[in-house]
Parts: C-alpha cells; sequence; structure tokens
C-alpha cells in the first residue's frame, strides 16, 4: 500500500516537472501558429485551425529572417572550423606528448572560457573597429572562439586520450611517418570525438548573443540577436516573434538530441565523464 | 614500451643534445594565438583603458588619464554595491533551487523501478537548457505580460491577480530568478543522474544488508560519493550565473530601475549605453577578479576529479 502511493507520487511529481519543462517550448510554437488576434486573446486560445501568417510574414514581407538564420548558420559554421582545426592540433599534443608548461597552457586556455564577455567586449569591439571588421562574420566568427577554442581542445584532448596508444605505436613500427600516422590512424578513429566536438561549438555560437549584437548591425547580424528586435511602438508582434524562436530553436533542439549521450562531457568540458 | 614512453624517451634524448621538440608547441601554437588576441590583449588593453576617460562614442576625443579615477568611481558609487549584492543573490539563490530541483528529479529517476518511456522523460526534462538563453527571455517575458501573458492567465482561473511581473522591483527579481530556474534545472538534473548512475550497485546492497535506513544511505554513501560531481555542477553553473546577460537583458534590461541589474548588464550599460569605457573597463576588472576567484577554485577541484 505504502510502496503504491509513493510510486503514485513519484509519477506525478515527474509528469508535473516535465509539463514545466515543456510548457514555454509548446507555447511558443503554438503562439506561432495563431492568427494575431489568437495570439493575445484573453483567457487564451486552446484549440484553433493553425495558421502559418507569422512565419509567411517574417520571411517575405518587411523582415527577412531567413537571412539572420543565413548569417547565423555561416558564422557558427566558420568559428566551428576553426575551433575544430586549432583545437584538435592542440588538444593532441597536450594528449600526446609531454612538455613545458603543458599543463599551464591547458588551464590557461580552459579559463579563457570562464571570462565573463562583458570585461573583452570592449577593447574586442575597439579592435575590430580598427580593422573595419564590425558588422562582418569574420568578426563574429573570430570572436566565437573564445567560446569554441577552449571547448574544442579540452574536449579533442579527452577523446584522443582514449585511443590506445598501442594502436599508434604499431603503425610507427610499420613505418609510417608521424604525419601518415595521425590522418591515417588518428584522424578516423577520432571522427566521432569530431562531429561530437563540432556539434558542440555549433551549439554554442548559434545561441551567443551579447558579442552578435555588439559586433554586428545589419548585414552579419544573427538570429538571436534579430530574435529580439520584434518590439514595436506599443508591442511587441508576438505571433512572428514566436515564429522567429522556434525557427532558431529548431536547429540547436535537432542537433543537441543528437548529442545528447555526450551532453554531460560536453557541458563540464570534459570534467565528467559518463 | 608505450608510444607516450617512445615520445618522452626522444623527448628526453633530445633534452641530452640540448635540443627541445617543438613539434607540441607548433600544434598548439594557432589555439595559443587566437586565444591571446581575444582575451589576454582585451585584458590589458582595458587594464590600460581603466585608467583612463574615452568614450567610443567620440572617436576624435583621444585617451585621457585620470589615475585610479574610475576604480575610486566604482567603489564610491551605491548603485555599485547594489548590484554587486543583486548579482550575488541572483547566482545563489538560482543556483540552489535548481540543485535542490535537479537532485530531487535525479533521485526519482535514479531508484531501482524502471519508468516507463524513461528515455523520453529524461530528452523533454534536459530540453529547457539548450533553448538559446536570449529566446527564454523572449518567450517567458511573453508569458509574463500583464495582461494576455499566460501566467497571469492560469492565475485568474485561480482568482489571482493580477500581477504586474516585471516592473515592481521584488517581483521582478523572482520573475527572473524563476525563469533561470527553470533553464538550467535540467544542467544539474542531467548531471547528477549521470553521476548517481556511475555509483557502483555493490555499495548500496551491503549498506541495505547491514540494515541502513533510506536516509542514512543517502547522507552516508551517496552523497559522500556524489561529492566531486555537485561541486563541478555547483561551480560551472554559480559560474555562469555570476555573468549572467541575455535573459535579463530581455526581460527587464535591468529595470525597474537597478533592482535586476547584475554586473554583466551594469558594464553594458556603461560603456555601450552612456559610452564612458574607462569606467566600464574599471568595472569589469573588479567582475574579472571575482571570476578569477571562482574559475581557480573550480580549476583546483578540477584537478582532483581527474
Amino acid at each position: 500500500m505504502f510502496r503504491g502511493v509513493t510510486r503514485i507520487l513519484r509519477y506525478v511529481a515527474i509528469a508535473v516537472a516535465v509539463a514545466i519543462a515543456l510548457f514555454p517550448i509548446y507555447w511558443a510554437a503554438i503562439t506561432s501558429l495563431k492568427t494575431k488576434v489568437q495570439a493575445l486573446s484573453v483567457p487564451p486560445v486552446w484549440i484553433f485551425r493553425p495558421v502559418v501568417d507569422s512565419y509567411s510574414y517574417i520571411t517575405f514581407a518587411k523582415i527577412a529572417f531567413p537571412r539572420y538564420l543565413m548569417n547565423s548558420i555561416i558564422i557558427s559554421l566558420g568559428t566551428t572550423a576553426i575551433a575544430i582545426i586549432v583545437g584538435s592540433m592542440a588538444g593532441y599534443a597536450l594528449a600526446r606528448y609531454k612538455f613545458r608548461g603543458s599543463d599551464g597552457i591547458a588551464f590557461w586556455m580552459l579559463s579563457t572560457r570562464m571570462l565573463p564577455a562583458p570585461a573583452v567586449i570592449i577593447p574586442i569591439y575597439i579592435l575590430m573597429r580598427g580593422f573595419g571588421l564590425l558588422d562582418t562574420h569574420l568578426a563574429v566568427i573570430l570572436t566565437h572562439g573564445i567560446l569554441t577554442i577552449p571547448f574544442a581542445v579540452w574536449v579533442m584532448r579527452a577523446f584522443f586520450e582514449e585511443i590506445p596508444v598501442e594502436i599508434e605505436e604499431a603503425a610507427f613500427v610499420d613505418g609510417c611517418s608521424r604525419w601518415e600516422t595521425f590522418r591515417r590512424i588518428i584522424l578516423p578513429l577520432s571522427m566521432p570525438g569530431l562531429v561530437v566536438t563540432s556539434l558542440f561549438c555549433i551549439m554554442f555560437s548559434w545561441s551567443e548573443f551579447l558579442f552578435a549584437l555588439i559586433l554586428t548591425a545589419t548585414r552579419a547580424k544573427t538570429a538571436t540577436v534579430a530574435c529580439t528586435e520584434f518590439r514595436g511602438w506599443m508591442e511587441t508582434a508576438w505571433g512572428p516573434a514566436c515564429a522567429a524562436a522556434v525557427m532558431t530553436m529548431i536547429p540547436i533542439l535537432v542537433i543537441a538530441m543528437s548529442v545528447r549521450k555526450h551532453l554531460v562531457r560536453g557541458l563540464t568540458l570534459g570534467a565528467i565523464k559518463e | 614500451m608505450s608510444c607516450r614512453a617512445i615520445l618522452t624517451g626522444s623527448y628526453e634524448m633530445m633534452k641530452m643534445q640540448n635540443k627541445v621538440d617543438i613539434t607540441p608547441y607548433l600544434l598548439i601554437s594557432a589555439a595559443a594565438a587566437i586565444l591571446f588576441v581575444l582575451t589576454i590583449y582585451p585584458l590589458i588593453y582595458s587594464l590600460a583603458l581603466s585608467f583612463h576617460k574615452f568614450s567610443i562614442a567620440r572617436p576624435g576625443v583621444a585617451w585621457r588619464f585620470v589615475g585610479v579615477k574610475n576604480y575610486a568611481k566604482v567603489f564610491t558609487d551605491p548603485v555599485f554595491w547594489r548590484i554587486i549584492l543583486n548579482t550575488l543573490i541572483f547566482s545563489c539563490s538560482t543556483v540552489g533551487l535548481q540543485f535542490a530541483i535537479g537532485f530531487g528529479l535525479a533521485l526519482l529517476f535514479s531508484r531501482e523501478v524502471q519508468i516507463r518511456g524513461e528515455g523520453f522523460l529524461r530528452t523533454a526534462l534536459i530540453l529547457p537548457m539548450m533553448v538559446p538563453p536570449i529566446l527564454v527571455g523572449l518567450i517567458w517575458l511573453f508569458m509574463y505580460k500583464k495582461d494576455f501573458g499566460i501566467v497571469n492567465n492560469i492565475l485568474w482561473m485561480l482568482n489571482v491577480g493580477p500581477v504586474t511581473w516585471l516592473s515592481k522591483p521584488f517581483i521582478a527579481f523572482l520573475a527572473i530568478i524563476a525563469a533561470e530556474t527553470w533553464e538550467w534545472t535540467p544542467f544539474m538534473f542531467l548531471l547528477l543522474l549521470a553521476g548517481l548512475r556511475s555509483l557502483p550497485s555493490d555499495i548500496y546492497e551491503s549498506s541495505e544488508v547491514d540494515g541502513a535506513s533510506t536516509w542514512q544511505i543517502f547522507r552516508y554513501v551517496t552523497l559522500p560519493l556524489l561529492k566531486p560531481i555537485i561541486a563541478v555542477a555547483l561551480i560551472i553553473r554559480f559560474m555562469d550565473a555570476f555573468r549572467i546577460f541575455d535573459m535579463i537583458f530581455q526581460l527587464t534590461g535591468g529595470g525597474p530601475g537597478v533592482a535586476t541589474e547584475t554586473i554583466s548588464l551594469y558594464i553594458y550599460r556603461n560603456g555601450f549605453r552612456y559610452f564612458d569605457m574607462g569606467f566600464a573597463a574599471a568595472l569589469s576588472y573588479i567582475a574579472l577578479i571575482i571570476i578569477v576567484i571562482f574559475t581557480n577554485v573550480y580549476i583546483k577541484v578540477l584537478r582532483r576529479a581527474t
């Protein structure tokens, strides 16, 4: 009897938690499918015929939201490419070589990830302005390196360390050069790690707001920045705002689902392995 | 002999020949160079800037040296202390709530009895932290609207309200804490569940055989074993909460007044609204020192964990 009650309580608690976790996302999604009147109606409309007015408004009318999505895609892929290339090189060095200062360098890189963005944003802004890079994709791509490079270094190091050194050693014995060993043995074996790391980097860059806000104006504006610009004179256009939010969220949620087995490791920068 | 031994062996040999293998330095140089430009350079630059008066709004006007005036202004600024207090209260309360709720949920999932559809439920529970923080702000702003927001609509059904969520100091603070807790409780849940799952089951079996109560097992077995993961989770969340920007920027912009303003917003406002770059740089240095202290604690914990 007592067991039965605790079991029911347990299910109820989990159900409530899931409902609270999903509700805001659900609410934004259904608001994006309502008409202008339905979106703001009191009491709220729960059952209605979905319309895509908001989506066509942000796609074809005044605000060309897909352009900002494209900017986000360019920026996140660009910064990920840089992070993966320089990060896996550094990660490999840290995993396989013992050299003076390796620990210090690794922890210095980690600590850059913890910097509060406002602490570096002013000099970076002035620097980018000096190079004439304001409102370009490149400025945001480089700046997002603060988020993605330390991450790539740490996580790739952990992935490389998992590849047994004996395999490399065997390749050495068979007469492979260092580069051949890397290209033929290490790279294929670390492919899963590279893919996971890339997806995380894309997520970090895609979700970032402050750097993108300050470094871009019109041409390179990212989706997250554009999402905040539906405020009108009196009231925000909530239908289109929700539609933009949904369009920005979907790629992230898809990626997150595909890396969910690695989430713990990724979010703790490799500190905790599952 | 392992590869590392070969490599260190050759390293030793080179050292004997007074040569150092530069390969690892070459491999690391690209990442180090980019991070140097993005972090070390700005930090030196803003250290210099923090002793000057400068505005980006007037590009023609050069830096003017003002000594420690910016720092003096920070420490005598009553708003600054209010903001530090806001930031600390905000970080401690949200991280505390996230930890309590996340741990509770993790314990609900960790019991031996399997739940039907567990994979789906777990995935659903971690979704909030995948939503970019700025969009969390946007969605909650919509839900908190006084006249048509869903929160007030639900309260209205219970005959409460309407509540003006974001324009009264204390309530606005609570509203922000709620949204932040919604977003990041999943993080605690995810990490603590992974931790609970990784604990060896034989310890539980033997303590049950020894007649320990559920509470005793939790207090004397689970908690001590989970300590490293709890520490990592708390510190990561605390550091992120301390530098929060996006969500508050969207929800209240720091208002009403400075009731919900935190350190990152204050730096942003002084630098990019009032264009007082020197003052903003001094502020960011103080924030940085606080973060560096936390980071060092974090790294110590990390070193012990790995």
